[in-house]
């Protein structure tokens, strides 16, 4: 059984074979747009700042933009993620998943002096679907991510309200935040509600990571068209035959 | 070449040109254009009495693209009898804001679980929404 009492855990992959392809598959696609020679992947991806040192801002987004959309057209990401966490996901939402169309994937650079601002995607989303964020190299220190659990959410969030002061939100996210080491094969799961978002990396390599959406097919949806942004991905027998049947009751 | 008739959503406050033009640009992505345009009347768009019989008096229509399956969900069940009836009458259904193709109804058995889970989840959106 996980631990998701506080709203989030972290846990280990059974196969990391998946998502050592995944990540290969993925490095392919950086090799060919940055023109990137190394061939090993961990120092590909840690030290891809140095490859890049003479691209413009401009050119630097357009590339990012090119990659993202290349490797979710030649790769089924959410997929493969799904495969590589089957059991914690079915645990969490049960046997019948809706996941991500399109799986993000975030590169933070050395001193990038704009990381993912503190958010939560609950709503618009819906408070019934998990987050896998899932890197791509070693994630520790500044290079990984900020997330307060659900009771400090709700604290947080409230005084929001009250004080309108989102540099001391900000301030509370970061000081409130474990500390939440994820390695490569490990994967952060949580709640959709939870605020959470990204320090200046202060490491001295960079940071790689996908996150992607999972929710039960019949969990309430939040303001997203849930057949614009997710597709399904596993069935129970029961669902099978259910819609089945609800299938030919609408068709008489 | 493909001839769209396009169906836009009644309902929308979104500017109907917006959803003409996702329409539209739907149509180009799967080979063919729009030619026709409508929608439903306010009286009668839960219950979509206009669209297949206007298909059958327009000539040389092959496919028909609504901008949102939610045309299909105002009634109080979801409408897949008329989705049915639009590909037996061998047009192809079309969505262009969820980017979805219907050709045969195989296509639509296939999909069902992801239409009637979609089905149920806006009908609690649109009350939670109320």
């Amino acid at each position: 059984m996980i631990d998701f009492s506080n709203g989030y855990c972290v846990v280990e992959t059974k196969n990391l074979e998946i998502l050592k392809d995944l990540r290969s598959k993925i490095y392919d696609e950086v090799k060919k747009i940055f023109n990137i020679k190394e061939l090993n992947i961990d120092e590909g991806f840690n030290l891809f700042h140095n490859h890049i040192k003479n691209e413009t801002a401009g050119s630097l987004n357009s590339k990012r933009i090119e990659l993202i959309k290349n490797i979710n057209k030649n790769i089924d990401i959410t997929y493969k993620i799904y495969e590589a966490f089957e059991d914690y996901i079915v645990e969490l939402i049960g046997p019948d998943v809706l996941g991500q169309k399109i799986a993000n994937l975030v590169i933070q650079i050395p001193n990038d002096q704009n990381p993912g601002e503190i958010h939560r995607d609950a709503p618009a989303n819906s408070p019934y679907e998990i987050v896998m964020w899932v890197p791509l190299v070693d994630s520790y220190g500044t290079k990984t991510m900020s997330i307060l659990d659900y009771e400090n959410t709700k604290i947080n969030l409230k005084n929001l309200k009250e004080n309108n002061n989102w540099e001391q939100l900000e301030k509370n996210v970061y000081n409130k935040s474990p500390q939440l080491d994820v390695k490569f094969g490990q994967a952060l799961i949580f709640m959709t509600s939870l605020l959470h978002g990204a320090k200046i990396n202060k490491e001295k390599t960079t940071r790689f990571s996908l996150n992607t959406r999972f929710k039960n097919i019949f969990a309430p949806s939040g303001l997203k068209n849930q057949l614009q942004f997710f597709k399904k991905i596993k069935e129970s027998n029961l669902v099978k035959y259910g819609s089945h049947i609800e299938l030919e009751e609408l068709l008489k | 070449m493909k001839n769209f008739f396009t169906c836009i959503d009644i309902t929308l406050t979104s500017p109907q040109p917006e959803q003409l033009s996702l329409c539209r640009q739907h149509a180009i992505n799967n080979g063919g254009e729009v030619v026709f345009y409508g929608s439903e009347d306010l009286s009668c768009h839960e219950k979509q009495s206009f669209i297949l019989y206007k298909l059958k008096k327009t000539d040389n229509i092959s496919d028909v693209v609504f901008f949102t399956i939610n045309q299909f969900c105002y009634d109080t069940k979801i409408n897949i009898k008329l989705m049915s009836d639009i590909i037996n009458s061998n047009y192809g259904l079309h969505f262009a804001r969820e980017n979805l193709i219907f050709q045969s109804n195989e296509d639509l058995y296939k999909f069902r679980v992801e239409i009637l889970a979609y089905f149920h989840s806006f009908k609690r959106l649109s009350k939670s929404i109320k």
